[in-house]
């Protein structure tokens, strides 16, 4: 066997705790490029497989009274395949512990869906009083089979009571969790008995040509509104996005910046551990070299103990990034009801774990083992590998100062100038921690905070929909009830600016409720063309500016609008695949889509905003016009289910901080370990002289805070552009963000950092306090 | 007289050590440094351990301090049976109680020779730890030094440092491993005389070296040989002084 193998393997037994720490960094950073890549991969062909079936409607939309009739007719139109309906009431659930927000599902005959169709999971489907659960809801309620579930649409109706016969779960639907809501299936009757209704109020759609859904949807639409039958906008269902695709994506995104600034501090993990090994050894590289060893015979020597290293990290983190993958996308898949494929091992990441794993150590090697494999025989020779001098310099000024610090303080921040590019090294690999760690904060409250500003700008309480077109005065009617400020009457419809697909907007030019947040011409006016307003991320795709006159679809119908203003208002709804708002009139809205001055939604401003008051306020209202089918929706609950999407991002990316923090630790715990090896004789001596365990856990402990704090300040001047930029990413994949990164948040990631540093340097510590002054004096 | 004396009266013993064997683990050999070694030392006693490399007088030492433990016997140093203590306990008697002088000194590399003396001190939590270090930087001559760093000085200062350090906290016993093992004769009779007046304060002074020429300047010759106390005898010390240069 070669002896320089064999010298490496000794090595690698001679120092197991460094080999160890630097093979978890190489580990970690591996295993995170790997899951990554092998997550992504795994959620595209689940999204294939998943909407692949032909079970998934291409078009949905909530109709009033679906008669058969009317169903019939419309399955009859152009590019219709299939028509499937439901009856769908919002509606409350619970087992005892408290109110779930739920979503009530009326199913003609469960064996015979056409669309939609549901995979049981538990138990049977529901017979009449009986309910079937999304298996997703169990998160939210203590549900199992034989439970008697109480539902009531709202806090003042009446209750009724289903027996749980079974779970389901609906491919394609977004998790429990997510949502903040459940979802349960029962019998069309007893739905429509709860809607008090005679006919479905939700339309399935399956067409032919999948190209031409979004013109099948205004088709529909305006057949619809020919024959004022209330409706809201159609979902056209992108074959290449599905409901929270945008959040996955922009997920994946961020992961996959994060798994590369993870295998980056690996590889300052690996350069240190080689740099440190070639400076002990500097004298038996010397000794090689005069025994014959070339250049070559050095950079082999310890280019082969990366290599052992970065192979182990590289293979082990392969596993674990497999293992680590399938959990995340198993996890991942169900909250999105995507269809998981089995599990399938791919050279893919195999080659990407070795390229990562070698690629990292090697290159990271490289550089001190060429160094050192220049130096000249005498050199090594006379070096004494370590070198114990300490020069005069900043840190001597500073601490000579600081007299009032104890002499064990001075000792480990002194320490920290001996090794520079060590201490450098250490201190770039916490600046990156701690700077990642600055940036998810700064995603994730950039996000909420985003959230907030949004529905700050709809300053409505809750929404009402009426089952029929009511006058806009019956927005007078409802503003006389004593919980009303203000109604509004607005309304809603899809529409399409050429070919880009967007959400239309009818309102009151003179709004109370929505809070335009103008930055270019002026909010809506009456003129002709009919005056619009839209949105800056719809402008900016539709390339309008103020002035512009274009052509508005909506149904059959074309219309004229003028651009007179663009307004920041980038707020979405999770599944949303549309883009952007275009705002108009409401009186211009309902004279295009053909039902005249009346509306089906009111925008409601109440007297109280607490979300026990606004579902109190709510169910007086559905109550007081119950004769016109009133549905009501409480804004915080939206809300709520807003911010709940937004979770997942935050929970995901806070993981990947901690990866990175690991690998942080790991840096720091390596470089003191490195350092301890080093000065095995100081603590030796310092224990000689009466230094007690403590003193010593003290000295490492401050020096290994001196780094953090160092790499605290560093990190956090390379955080804040970062910070930037990933919000600028994750906005341009979710909608358009509000950077906010407090000073809160920085004082609790130095402050998370150093906790976490002092922790780690403990070990250390404790290792410095095991040394006996024998065993280092024993040979003096 | 120091406060030393008065808490140990002459002829009262300070260490005793009974039965002591070491032996050490090479490989698969086992290695007798020690070899039931009897020994009482009395306070104010000036004890020079002299033989050559690898006898066992630096093991023996090492015992002394708790920085070692012997493998059976009992070490028993300022009324303290150190087999018996945790090594927490021994640091901590150790910092107030011995004070140990080495041959390659030992000074902590980032520490100036000022920050070093204060350093067992503040170990030791005493207070007024600057001013008692100037105190002994000026009386071991270096107080012009106080803010160099150990690779700023010569051997000989270095090892005055090492001595200022080991009398910080104004130990009854010092302990000094070769210490002029590594200096010019010079320096080496300098580091001598001061030994000589930490030991006339009244401390008690043992010193391990392999050369016979610093042992007559002890109060107690200790020979050792293959681990075991071949001879100890008080020899004549004003006549090993007279030709040495320290004046009695």
């Amino acid at each position: 066997m070669d002896l320089l193998l064999v010298k490496n393997l000794r090595d690698i037994q001679r120092r197991p705790l460094r080999t160890v720490l630097t093979v978890i960094g190489v580990l970690l950073g591996v295993a995170g490029v790997v899951a990554i890549s092998f997550t992504g991969r795994n959620l595209a062909a689940a999204q294939q497989q998943t909407y692949a079936g032909t079970r998934q409607p291409d078009l949905t939309a909530f109709v009033s009274n679906l008669s058969p009739t009317l169903v019939d007719l419309i399955a009859h139109r152009d590019n219709v395949a299939v028509a499937d309906t439901r009856s769908m009431q919002y509606t409350r659930a619970s087992v005892g512990n408290g109110w779930v927000s739920t979503q009530f599902v009326g199913v003609a005959d469960f064996n015979s869906v056409k669309l939609s169709t549901l995979d049981l999971v538990s138990g049977h489907y529901p017979e009449r009083g009986q309910v079937v659960f999304d298996i997703t809801a169990t998160k939210l309620l203590n549900l199992h089979i034989g439970d008697l579930v109480a539902l009531q649409p709202n806090a003042g109706a009446t209750v009724s009571y289903a027996t749980i016969s079974g779970f389901v779960r609906a491919p394609a639907t977004i998790d429990a969790s997510i949502a903040d809501q459940a979802t349960a299936f029962a019998p069309d009757h007893d739905v429509l008995k709860m809607l008090g209704q005679q006919y479905d109020n939700y339309l399935l759609l399956k067409v032919d040509e999948p190209q031409r859904a979004s013109q099948t949807a205004s088709d529909i639409s305006g057949f619809l509104s020919k024959r004022g039958i209330p409706h809201g906008s159609f979902t056209v269902r992108d074959p290449n996005s599905f409901t929270g695709s945008s959040e996955l994506q922009t997920l994946l995104l961020l992961l996959r910046v994060f798994s590369y600034i993870g295998a980056a501090l690996s590889s300052f993990l690996v350069a240190n551990t080689i740099a440190a090994v070639m400076i002990e050894e500097t004298r038996q590289i010397g000794v090689i070299k005069a025994l014959g060893g070339t250049r070559w015979t050095t950079m082999r020597t310890y280019l082969t103990f990366a290599s052992i290293v970065g192979i182990s990290g590289g293979v082990v983190g392969w596993i674990a990034g497999l293992v680590g993958g399938r959990q995340l996308s198993k996890y991942l898949a169900g909250l999105s009801g995507l269809v998981l494929p089995g599990f399938r091992v791919s050279i893919h990441e195999l080659i990407l774990a070795v390229a990562v794993g070698l690629g990292v150590t090697l290159s990271s090697a490289a550089i001190p083992a060429w160094f050192s494999a220049q130096r000249r025989v005498a050199q090594l020779m006379a070096s004494v590998g370590v070198v114990s001098d300490f020069r005069r310099g900043f840190v001597q000024r500073v601490t000579a100062r600081l007299g009032s610090i104890s002499t064990m303080t001075v000792i480990g921040i002194r320490n920290l100038v001996r090794r520079p590019v060590r201490a450098w090294i250490t201190l770039a690999l916490v600046a990156v921690a701690v700077a990642t760690f600055l940036a998810t904060q700064a995603v994730s409250t950039s996000v909420n905070v985003t959230v907030d500003h949004l529905y700050a700008l709809y300053g409505a309480d809750g929404y009402i929909f009426f089952d029929q077109y009511l006058d806009f005065d019956f927005n007078r009617v409802i503003g006389q009830q004593p919980s009303v400020v203000t109604a509004e009457p607005w309304g809603n419809t899809g529409g399409s600016l050429g070919s880009v697909n967007t959400d239309v907007w009818g309102m009151p030019a003179n709004t109370q409720i929505y809070t335009p947040r103008v930055i270019a011409g002026t909010w809506l006016q009456q003129s002709s063309p009919v005056s619009a307003v839209l949105t800056s991320n719809l402008a900016d795709k539709v390339n309008a500016h103020v002035g512009d006159v274009r052509t508005l679809d909506i149904g059959k119908t074309s219309t004229l609008i003028q651009v007179t203003g663009i307004v920041n208002d980038a707020s979405t709804y999770l599944g949303a695949t549309t883009t952007g708002k275009l705002f108009m009139r409401i009186q211009d809205l309902q004279t295009i889509v053909g039902v005249g001055p009346q509306a089906s939604l009111f925008a409601l401003k109440l007297q109280s905003s607490k979300p026990k008051d606004v579902d109190v306020e709510l169910n007086q209202l559905e109550e007081q016009y119950r004769q016109y089918g009133p549905q009501t929706l409480a804004t915080y609950q939206d809300q709520q289910s807003s911010r709940q999407a937004i979770d997942i991002l935050t929970l995901m990316l806070n993981a990947m901080v901690v990866i990175i923090g690991v690998v942080g630790l790991a840096g720091i715990a390596n470089t003191l370990v490195i350092n301890l090896t080093e000065r095995r004789r100081e603590f030796g001596i310092l224990r000689a002289l009466g230094a007690t365990a403590l003193h010593l856990i003290r000295l490492v402990m401050a020096e290994a805070l001196g780094i953090a704090i160092a790499g605290c300040a560093v990190g956090i001047a390379i955080g804040y552009p970062l910070a930037r930029y990933l919000v600028y990413l994750t906005g341009t994949q979710l909608f358009q963000l509000d950077f906010s990164l407090s000073l809160q948040t920085i004082g609790a990631t130095v402050l998370v950092a150093l906790a976490a540093t002092a922790a780690i340097s403990t070990g250390p510590g404790l290792i410095a306090a095991r040394i006996r002054p024998i065993t280092v004096l024993r040979y003096e | 007289m120091s406060n030393r004396t008065q808490q140990f009266p002459p002829n009262n013993v300070v260490i005793s050590l009974a039965g002591v064997k070491k032996t050490y683990q090479a490989g698969r050999r086992e290695v007798r440094a020690l070899e039931n070694i009897e020994l009482e030392i009395a306070q104010g006693e000036w004890v020079a351990i002299l033989g050559p490399s690898g006898c066992g007088k630096s093991t023996l030492l090492n015992l002394l301090s708790g920085i070692d433990r012997p493998s059976s016997g009992s070490v028993r140093v300022l009324q303290s049976e150190l087999t018996t203590m945790s090594e927490e306990q021994i640091a901590r008697w150790r910092g107030r109680s011995i004070g140990i002088v080495f041959q390659f000194f030992q000074l902590m590399p980032t520490l100036t020779a000022m920050e070093n003396v204060v350093l067992p001190m503040q170990l030791n939590s005493r207070g007024k730890t600057a001013s008692r270090a100037r105190e002994l930087l000026d009386r071991v001559g270096i107080k012009d030094l106080a803010g160099n760093f150990p690779n700023e000085l010569s051997g000989g200062e270095q090892q005055r440092v090492a001595i200022a350090r080991a009398l910080a906290n104004d130990p009854p016993i010092l302990l000094a491993d070769e210490p002029t093992g590594n200096l010019d004769s010079a320096s080496g009779l300098l580091v001598l005389k001061l030994l000589e007046e930490t030991w006339r304060e009244g401390a008690t002074l043992i010193l391990v070296t392999h050369d016979a020429s610093v042992a007559t300047y002890a109060s107690r010759v200790i020979t050792m040989r293959d681990g075991s106390i071949v001879q100890d005898v008080r020899p004549d010390r004003a006549s090993a002084l007279a030709t040495s240069g320290i004046s009695e």
